[in-house]
């Protein structure tokens, strides 16, 4: 079931480039831990019910009182490429869009 | 020297309220560098820290961790300085602003001091999968520490710091802290703000302690500790500080053994281990029960999918466009997207995204995601059992000694079976404290042991007592032999 053509589907929307040269490494290890993980097929989870989280939290809501948040400046500084306020991109669309 | 000796120098004004600090700074860059252990020492902000600490204590406020130096993972941010995660994509980061922790630490009077090396994004058991080289063991520097918290661990154990914080999703507090003969406590799921530590599997994640002594990581406990509005799954409950009933008889508590976490896939001298230290508290009073953890195995399996699916989803911002480093020959924003990730993120962080984004994906997320939410409930009701018979359970924290470097990183698989008995506690949400129990000779060198203490939600005070009891039975925390570093 895993093969090349789904790791790099699966790549393509986790938006990392795989190199072909990883891909057959890549495809043997994803196999191997998918197949480690399909174990948990061998329980009835029948009318158990999902858990998100083990805190028991539910629908936190805080008080709707304005606050200041941090400074823009602080986190547009640590930006790589930046042009004023903006981060600053590659075109977004091609020439033939 | 503990903490409290430490903070009643200061008091009395018998050291400087810096010095600790500076001489932790000195042994971070010394020793801890030569373990693999340290990526910063930011001396500039500590030197602001401890003038601004001076002017407080002349102003006679009284700080409960007055010149405590603490080391500080590097996926907990503290401003201004390097907030990396062990990443290449995060290199040059700086933090813009302080974790919950730090805040509470430096209101408290302790001084933030070095960055610790982790597996990248906190992804590994061994420190082997940072971008900045791996971190050794002090007790043998053939072998791991541990991870991911390796880098905290290590320079608590080789004495550079007293305490240093991790984080643990998997086991990444108390894993290091068995493999290093150190105290490391995953808090009870909210207990511990996450805010300011960098997201990898959100309803697992904790911030806790690694200490040489269960006193000490107790007074840190009891700091960071309690409600912050900027976590929303940060818990409202009151905290019970630890501190003050440490030292309290334990007779009358019931020790539960799960049978999973003394079974005979462990290294037998770390199962005599556990059996030694259930005769001591027995002895001091407390009744041995019995118990049973069943979907124990299912533990790495779920957390497996659990854990990659939160990180596929966290990870995402890590785009090398809002921080980090920008790859240089991309021509449009997705093929930007794409070289930045796939240059900049390691292998095993790779795969767990590539994991967490399958279980996620559509077709293939009832079989997966879907279904281990659901294994996660029988792995919290087997919680849930056990603690209707016991008020505190009693294991192993690994099924192993601290192993060598090397030894496992050619199979992933092998490596994430190293928290077999470590992840079930951050999927129920419950908080676990390793102390260690001594130490066994491998290859005519000491290696330690660490035992794991399991409570309910909310119980670390509880958990605390019996560590301290089992630390006595031990005769006190553990010590490096003399030239191990040599």
């Amino acid at each position: 079931m895993v093969d090349p053509a789904l790791v790099q589907h699966v790549a393509l929307l986790a938006r990392l480039e795989v190199p072909p040269e990883r891909l057959p490494t890549l495809t043997k290890e994803m196999a191997s831990i998918i197949g480690y993980v399909e174990q948990l097929k061998d329980l009835d989870v029948t009318g158990v019910p999902p858990l998100s989280h083990g805190g028991g939290a539910h629908d936190v809501f805080r008080d709707d009182v304005p606050a200041p948040s941090l400074p823009r400046e602080s986190l547009l500084e640590v930006a790589p490429r930046r042009e004023g306020p903006f981060y600053l991109v590659p075109k977004v669309i091609g020439e033939g869009a | 020297m503990s903490i409290d000796e430490l903070v009643n120098n200061v008091r009395t004004g018998r050291t400087r309220a810096g010095s600790a600090a500076v001489h932790a700074a000195d042994a971070l860059d010394a020793a801890g560098r030569q373990l693999g252990a340290v990526l910063d020492v930011n001396r500039e902000t500590l030197a602001q820290r401890i003038q601004t600490l001076e002017s407080r204590l002349k102003a006679g406020e009284e700080l409960p961790l007055a010149g405590v130096p603490v080391g500080i993972k590097d996926n907990i941010a503290v401003t201004g300085e390097r907030l990396s995660c062990g990443s290449r994509i995060l290199e040059t980061h700086r933090a813009p602003y302080n974790a919950h922790v730090i805040e509470r630490l430096i209101a408290a009077g302790a001084l933030p001091v070095g960055r610790l090396n982790m597996d990248e994004f906190a992804m590994g058991s061994s420190t082997e999968n940072s971008a900045f080289g791996p971190c050794k063991n002090p007790w043998d520097t053939t072998r791991t520490p541990g991870g991911s918290s390796g880098g905290s661990a290590a320079v608590v154990a080789a004495g550079c710091v007293p305490v240093a914080l991790g984080s643990d999703t998997g086991g990444s507090i108390r894993q290091p802290a068995a493999f290093t003969g150190t105290v490391g406590l995953k808090p009870t799921y909210g207990r511990v703000s996450r805010f300011g530590l960098v997201a990898f599997g959100s309803s697992l994640d904790q911030i806790g302690p690694i200490a040489r002594s269960v006193a000490d990581a107790a007074r840190i406990y009891d700091v960071i500790a309690g409600r912050d509005q900027r976590d929303a799954t940060s818990s409202a409950e009151a905290v019970e500080a630890a501190l003050p009933g440490l030292d309290d008889s334990i007779a009358g508590m019931r020790i539960g053994i799960p049978a999973e976490y003394v079974s005979d896939a462990l290294d037998p001298r770390i199962k005599a281990r556990v059996d030694e230290a259930a005769r001591h508290l027995e002895a001091l009073g407390a009744k041995l029960v019995p118990v049973s953890l069943p979907h124990t195995k299912y533990a790495i399996p779920t957390y497996y999918i659990v854990a990659t699916a939160e990180a596929s989803s966290n990870l995402a911002r890590h785009d090398g466009i809002h921080q980090g480093v920008r790859a240089k020959d991309a021509n449009d924003l997705l093929a930007c997207y794409l070289k930045n990730r796939g240059q900049g993120l390691g292998k095993e962080v790779q795969r767990r995204i590539l994991l967490g984004t399958f279980c996620l994906s559509s077709g293939y997320y009832e079989a997966y995601y879907d279904r281990a939410m659901r294994v996660r409930t029988l792995l919290a009701r087997d919680f849930d059992a056990a603690f209707s018979q016991a008020d505190v359970l009693l294991g192993a924290t690994t099924p192993t000694l601290p192993f060598r470097l090397g030894e496992k990183t050619s199979d992933p698989l092998q490596m994430y079976l190293a928290d077999i008995l470590t992840a079930s506690a951050n999927l129920a949400g419950v908080p676990a404290l390793v102390v260690p129990a001594g130490t066994v000779l491998e290859d005519n060198r000491p290696l330690p042991v660490g035992l794991q203490l399991l409570g309910p939600a909310f119980s670390e005070a509880r958990l605390f007592r019996a560590g301290q009891a089992i630390e006595r039975a031990f005769k006190g925390p553990l010590t490096l032999p003399a030239g191990a570093l040599a």
